[in-house]
């Protein structure tokens, strides 16, 4: 019994230090939790990633070469939600019936959209005005997004400002390279044939800052329309089709080109009906996968550039 | 109890390794240590700047609401920000600063960032930077970025203690 009593206490002094040094372990742990910043799209991840670094978990709730437009929510992605300091979306219908949005009011989270303070453009769609939500695809827009994100993870944790402002200006500093060599390299068509023909209406901003497609007022050509969803102007339309099959035949494009998020048929049925090749597969509403070259919004940017201009020149 | 004994030595030394690894920086001072201040060398000191291009607000400058306008012009001398007048800033017109000018004794740094117009980002563009005391030159050098990049870099010199006076006479 002695020898009973005196294990039980050798035992319960050693549960009560374990318990110690556990929770002391815990506590530490609990207060070096980072920041966790979930985002619609894969490029918005990116833009977050670059500025935020280590000193915060970023998430995206699309996958590389999902379509933003036509996406369906999943339970894991409500889990992924309720776990966010910060929800980013792009805004301007890109995620179809406003999925990011629902998503983080329904968690009760911090929503910022992107896209706010661009100079949008609007495209006319049935006799209707539509905001095309593809800003990323001019340089100077991606440089708003970098500052909205900065703005509000500087809000969220305002203890690492200073990290955070000094990787948001070096990225900065990149696009601002990376948009003088697209206007170096695109200098290399000739004005006549800087013909971009894409599956979906998702290269107006690229078309009007680097300047191509100059017979369609310095917009993308394309069958389906800003959206591959069923919103007003989106989709495909047998006018469309044909506005796009004339405006080949008439400018001699060289070359059309498909979408890595969108079923390439249609545009190798027109590649077909046209007699023209196929360019290759764009970077469009979504960043490539993990290990590809467009897995950065720079290298995508980069290879999307690369692609057009040896297709074209 | 063979089990449980088990399992609280693995307890012992995973919860021991975690508490260490949480905790093991609580000890160290906060903050970097605190650096004397160095004499400041006394003169009239005048920058000179001359950018070979006109500056313009920069698209892709960060522009957070308390770090001020974004400029196209960026000027610190040892880590401090030098204000330049608001003038418009033209190509080989030469901005004058002679405030908040105080180097030390030892090595001293000047950074200057400044931004091309994006309509010139074919071209490579330079800025020249002069210290003068009292109208000699003390540092001068040019700094040059290419094609599309901002025009950035460190003018570095040194500044010596002043003689003492020579008392013998």
């Amino acid at each position: 019994m002695k020898c009973f009593f005196r294990n039980f206490a050798l035992f319960f002094s050693f549960l009560i230090f374990n318990s110690i040094l556990l929770f002391s372990g815990l506590a530490g742990a609990a207060e070096s939790k980072k920041p966790v910043i979930v985002s619609s799209t894969t490029q918005i991840a990116d833009f977050a990633r670059q500025v935020v670094g280590d000193q915060a978990e970023v998430r995206s709730i699309l996958a590389p070469g999902a379509d933003p437009h036509t996406y369906n929510v999943t339970p894991d992605d409500v889990q992924i939600v309720l776990g966010a300091d910060l929800c980013i979306e792009n805004g301007l219908h890109l995620e179809g019936k406003s999925w990011m949005a629902t998503l983080a009011k329904d968690a009760k989270k911090v929503l910022i959209t992107a896209t706010e303070g661009i100079q949008v453009l609007t495209i006319s769609e049935d006799g209707q005005s539509i905001p095309d939500p593809h800003a990323w695809f001019s340089l100077k827009n991606a440089a708003v997004y970098v500052n909205n994100i900065t703005k509000a993870v500087i809000n969220i944790d305002p203890l690492h400002k200073e990290h955070y402002q000094a990787r948001a200006k070096l990225f900065l500093q990149q696009l601002r390279v990376l948009d003088a060599w697209i206007r170096e390299q695109l200098s290399m068509i000739p004005p006549q044939r800087r013909i971009l023909v894409t599956t979906h209406d998702a290269f107006n901003y690229f078309c009007r800052e680097y300047r191509l497609n100059e017979n369609n007022n310095f917009l993308s050509i394309a069958p389906v329309g800003w959206s591959t969803g069923a919103e007003v102007g989106a989709g495909i339309t047998p006018e469309r089709r044909r506005k796009v099959v004339d405006s080949i035949k008439n400018s001699g494009a060289p070359a059309i080109f498909v979408e890595t998020t969108i079923n390439p048929k249609q545009i190798r049925e027109i590649a077909k009906e046209t007699g023209v090749k196929i360019g290759g597969e764009l970077y469009s509403d979504s960043m490539g996968p993990i290990g590809s070259a467009g897995e950065t919004y720079i290298g995508m940017m980069r290879e999307n550039t690369l692609l057009i201009v040896n297709a074209l020149k | 109890m063979r089990f449980l004994l088990s399992l609280f030595v693995w307890i012992f030394f995973v919860g021991g390794l975690w508490a260490y690894t949480a905790n093991r920086d609580a000890t160290l001072p906060e903050g970097p240590a605190r650096v004397a201040d160095r004499e400041i060398r006394t003169g009239e000191y005048t920058l000179e700047i001359t950018p070979g291009f006109s500056i313009e607000a920069d698209p892709f400058a960060l522009a957070l609401d308390d770090t001020g306008r974004p400029l196209g012009l960026e000027v610190r001398l040892n880590g401090q920000i030098l204000e330049i007048g608001p003038a418009e800033i033209f190509r080989g017109k030469v901005i004058t600063v002679t405030k908040g000018i105080f180097p030390t004794i030892g090595f001293n740094e000047f950074y200057v960032k400044a931004a091309p117009p994006m309509s010139e980002s074919h071209l490579d563009h330079c800025v020249r930077v002069r210290l003068l005391d009292s109208g000699i030159p003390v540092a001068d050098r040019t700094i040059w970025g290419s094609r599309g990049a901002v025009v950035a870099g460190t003018v570095g010199f040194t500044m010596a203690k002043p003689k003492e006076n020579d008392h013998d006479h």
